[in-house]
């Protein structure tokens, strides 16, 4: 698999009063492969956000070399970086920043209509993915009319609709409560599964973050222990959990295992088995 | 999509900050409106004051030969429609029976022609062989109709530049006019009447019509004093006023765009996160400037067209308003009773709406542009 974003060498520090610098990264080096969902984790302050706005070429870095799709974005104009944005990346970010003066609909419709797309083709695309995320009935609402685990199905939605190859997503569901954001990581990394796109996310949630194929934590500005974990497919996990459930007959009898929780979730497997 | 955008950020029902985009509107109308109405106001008065003068007192031309007869000139300035009347004058002293005197210039024409010329008569009539004295002189001086008076008239000399010539004459009207210098300074007298006591006095032309025209038909036969020339030191003292009246316009213009300029910013300061959103989302930097720069022109431009609109239904309908404001208050305020005609001006109006609308484009071009200097990610940080 060939990797769509590559880190070379990267530093970002920030100017102090004091005329010395804050050194948040420091020649990082990180490759993600195409099509994988793939977390940063690390401490507050570490840098994670700063890694992810450079990789998504939101900041510009110290030093260094950021290839997405093996174009170096730092000697990209504004034109390109332009294009990269709007054909290439989805973004979703902590507060869903949506445009508020637009209704949800027209807030995914946005990302196409920019690309070029015309009106009908987007608000088609939209209307696609507003069902996706289960907002049809919510999709002239606008954005203030709409709660926190809303506003980010939406900045979801958004994310997806240019069909990216890539998205940056900074603690998306830091701002919500656990059953709402449990509900949108699974919609989340369903929904990239399901478009092939690759997922880079930062989070402080290491339940979140263990759900993505790979894990990196990041520790005083490097990647230092990137936790190699083997990328698993649907079918895999499925494997997985009839072995859990093989061993739940064999040490409980087969009348438990019915009527585990386990059964739901083999269920729900083979449902999301026939969506692929 | 540039343009609906911009109309979405000015003045659309989803658009959070719209009460901004209309309180901006409406600060440009009433300033658009208040600037065309004094505007239109202080050219009536100057307008109002000068018809009088040019209608009543130096006419639009006086034309002279200065080779003597004015019969050539006067027959080819009739034959082109224009107006024009022969008039001498002559400098006087009169002298009631109370002894009181009142220096002035008589002017004469042929009473004939009183006809076409604007002068009114208080009490008697033009006659020939007497005087005819404005209601001003009669009450300043006690004269009254038909009251004999001695007229000490100051004509040229052969030997000497002026002669003092006594003779006797009766009041036989009073006139008037609404230009009181014209009142205080000039005695009527019919034309042959004059020419008889002081036969050397210089026959002129007064000529209404337009300046360019009488000149060009005059051409070198003769001289041409416009009604400019003749109230030199009034026109450049009303000059003078017109200018300080543009100074403090232009003082009020700046006070009104210092405040638009901090509106703008203000406008563009609260959109900071949708600017940041649309350049995160790819879309270019001149773009994301020209949405913003076109809201600004939309918000200022309904404010500057409702402005003007409203100040011209507000010129077209001002005499009936100002005829029924003195009506209500029985004539007690002196500003509602000047004739004065107010007219809208396209030039006026497109002098206060280009800058207007030039400087919101201006700062709202350089505000986004500012916003945009910093990264996607820096401008949300900011915010």
């Amino acid at each position: 698999m060939s990797n769509i974003l590559e880190i070379t060498d990267l530093s970002k520090s920030f100017p102090l009063p004091s005329k010395k610098k804050l050194e948040i990264l420091s020649d990082l080096n990180l490759s993600i492969e195409s099509g994988i969902s793939a977390s940063i984790v690390g401490k507050s302050g570490c840098g994670k956000s700063t890694l992810l706005q450079i990789a998504a070429s939101l900041l510009k870095p110290t030093s260094g070399s950021i290839k997405i799709d093996g174009k170096e974005i730092s000697k990209m104009n504004e034109r390109e970086l332009c294009n990269l944005r709007c054909n290439k990346m989805g973004f979703i970010f902590q507060s869903s920043l949506l445009l508020e003066d637009f209704n949800a609909l027209e807030n995914i419709e946005m990302p196409l209509l920019i690309k070029g797309e015309s009106k009908k083709k987007a608000e088609k695309r939209a209307l696609e993915l507003i069902d996706l995320v289960g907002l049809m009935d919510r999709k002239s609402h606008r954005v203030d009319q709409l709660s926190g685990g809303e506003k980010q199905r939406i900045a979801i939605a958004r994310s997806l609709a240019n069909s990216p190859r890539i998205i940056f997503a900074d603690e998306p569901t830091g701002s919500l409560d656990e059953k709402n954001a449990s509900f949108i990581e699974d919609m989340l990394l369903s929904l990239v599964r399901k478009e092939k796109t690759t997922l880079i996310l930062v989070t402080h949630n290491n339940v979140f973050a263990d759900k993505c194929d790979k894990k990196f934590i990041l520790t005083f500005g490097k990647i230092e222990v990137p936790e190699v974990k083997e990328i698993k497919t649907i079918e895999d996990d499925r494997n997985d959990l009839i072995d859990f459930g093989k061993k739940i007959v064999n040490e409980q009898g087969s009348e438990k295992f019915e009527k585990s929780n386990l059964n739901i979730r083999l269920s729900s497997f083979d449902l999301a088995r026939e969506d692929d | 999509m540039i343009s609906k955008l911009a109309f979405r950020y000015a003045f659309s029902h989803q658009n959070r900050h719209r009460r901004s985009s209309i309180r901006i509107a409406i600060g440009l109308l009433f300033c658009t409106f208040a600037l065309n109405v004094v505007i239109s106001f202080m050219v009536g008065l100057q307008n109002q004051r000068f018809g009088s003068i040019r209608e009543y007192q130096s006419y639009d031309a006086i034309v002279s030969n200065n080779y003597g007869e004015v019969d050539e000139l006067y027959n080819l300035l009739r034959q082109n429609d224009l107006k024009v009347y022969k008039f001498s004058e002559v400098p006087a002293i009169l002298q009631g029976e109370n002894n009181k005197s009142a220096f002035a210039t008589i002017r004469s024409f042929d009473f004939n022609d009183v006809a076409g010329l604007p002068y009114e008569v208080y009490a008697g009539s033009f006659k020939r062989g007497g005087l005819i004295i404005s209601y001003n002189t009669a009450i300043i001086n006690q004269l009254q109709l038909n009251q004999s008076i001695n007229l000490t008239i100051l004509k040229k000399g052969e030997t000497i530049p002026i002669v003092a010539m006594n003779l006797d004459s009766d009041i036989k009207g009073v006139y008037s006019t609404p230009v009181s210098s014209f009142n205080n300074n000039y005695f009527l007298m019919d034309r042959a009447q004059l020419l008889k006591i002081a036969p050397n006095t210089e026959t002129k032309l007064a000529v209404y019509g337009n300046l360019d025209k009488i000149s060009r038909i005059v051409g070198n036969k003769g001289t041409v004093s416009t009604w400019i020339d003749q109230n030199e030191s009034l026109y450049a003292a009303m000059k003078l006023e017109q200018a300080l009246m543009y100074v403090t316009l232009s003082i009020m213009s700046i006070i009104v765009l210092v405040n638009l300029s901090s509106s703008s910013k203000n406008l563009l300061d609260l959109k900071r996160n949708e600017i940041a959103m649309l350049s995160v989302m790819g879309m270019k930097r001149s773009d994301i400037i020209k949405i913003f720069t076109n809201q600004a022109l939309v918000i200022s431009t309904v404010g500057v067209v409702w402005g003007s609109i409203l100040s011209y239904l507000f010129l077209i309908n001002a005499p009936n308003m100002i005829g029924f404001l003195n009506g209500i208050t029985a004539g007690a305020i002196a500003i509602f009773s000047v004739p004065l005609k107010l007219t809208f001006s396209i030039v006026n109006s497109l002098e206060i709406a280009i800058p207007i609308l030039l400087l919101t484009a201006i700062i709202s071009y350089m505000g986004s542009k500012k916003i945009l200097k910093n990264d996607g990610m820096e401008i949300l940080i900011n915010e």
